[in-house]
């Protein structure tokens, strides 16, 4: 980093400086002039490294700025101004890379027919190790089949496609908020299951690992 | 079609991972800058941000999202300051730590 652009980033008396220049008529583009490459900076540095051009991340944070400038009211004060505007710059970046990513992907693609299907592998004549695991995976194919909604397993299967929430709700009708408590529900379902039947976290992983 | 091996592993972490989730990932965003300069100075979490913690263990697309924004706040090494509004009993803290 250069003395100007570390000197730009940190002056701790102009921080608070911000949202006040920000609001102000006649500092409004000066201000914007300089937030610009502070952001364009930890944004490119976030998400640079992943085959995105300067293009696309100057794109990120010209439409980040509208946005800071429209939330402007509900910095609240409990980060650095740059920390929150910098959360901002970053939601946009990675949605619209997720958006990118998954673009041409149907939420019936990613969910097929028969959602959170499981195949239980016959363990009749196997060690120890693949019993359990049949045993397993015969619990949580239960509770997959008896307890959980369609809607919750239709979310959880397209999260498993590579689908994320946010996409997954863009898709269904509904926000992240629902899409994520779908999830979770589900998640917390299966889990009470295997644990009821001797199931804790450490086991589930080495079981499959 | 059933689920392959990837995506079998993929559900077991997930189960695995999977604790009781005061927050939304709204939640989670308004409180997000907070949390990640706590983190990042090391200091002691409030009880909002222990939920933000807690929501960013069971939420892959937020934890995703974090841990971008940590790269962008480590390229921009900001003098951090953090006035938790919520602050819990820092005996409690400290004892947790």
């Amino acid at each position: 980093m250069s003395g100007d652009q570390q000197s730009q980033a940190q002056a701790p008396d102009e921080v608070d400086e911000w949202v006040q220049r920000l609001s102000d008529a006649k500092q409004q583009q000066q201000a914007l002039s300089e937030l610009r490459p502070i952001l364009l900076r930890g944004v490119s540095k976030a998400i640079g490294n992943r085959g995105n051009d300067q293009a696309f991340c100057e794109d990120v944070v010209q439409e980040a700025l509208i946005r800071i400038l429209d939330r402007l009211e509900q910095f609240s004060g409990r980060s650095r101004f740059l920390t929150w505007a910098m959360t901002i710059t970053v939601r946009i970046a990675v949605d619209a890379l997720r958006r990118k990513h998954v673009k041409d992907v149907s939420l019936q693609a990613a969910v097929g027919d028969n959602p959170l299907s499981i195949d239980v592998p016959d363990a009749s004549s196997s060690p120890a190790l693949e019993s359990q695991k049949a045993e397993l995976l015969t619990v949580l194919k239960d509770v997959i089949e008896t307890e959980l909604t369609t809607n919750q397993r239709e979310a959880t299967q397209a999260l498993l496609s590579g689908l994320p929430v946010e996409e997954i709700g863009a898709r269904s009708g509904r926000n992240r908020n629902a899409v994520y408590k779908l999830i979770h529900d589900a998640r917390s379902k299966m889990k009470a299951a295997l644990e009821l039947r001797g199931y804790d976290s450490d086991s589930v992983l080495s079981i499959l690992a | 079609m059933s689920l392959d091996q990837s995506q079998l592993k993929k559900l077991l972490g997930l189960i695995a991972s999977t604790s009781d989730d005061p927050m939304d990932c709204d939640g989670c965003f308004e409180h997000i800058a907070m949390f990640a300069e706590s983190e990042l100075i090391g200091r002691n979490l409030c009880e909002i941000q222990k939920k933000v913690k807690r929501h960013l263990e069971n939420c892959v697309c937020c934890q995703n999202e974090y841990q971008h924004l940590l790269e962008a706040l480590k390229e921009l090494q900001l003098d951090l300051h953090v006035d938790c509004p919520e602050e819990s009993n820092p005996a409690e803290d400290q004892s947790e730590n």
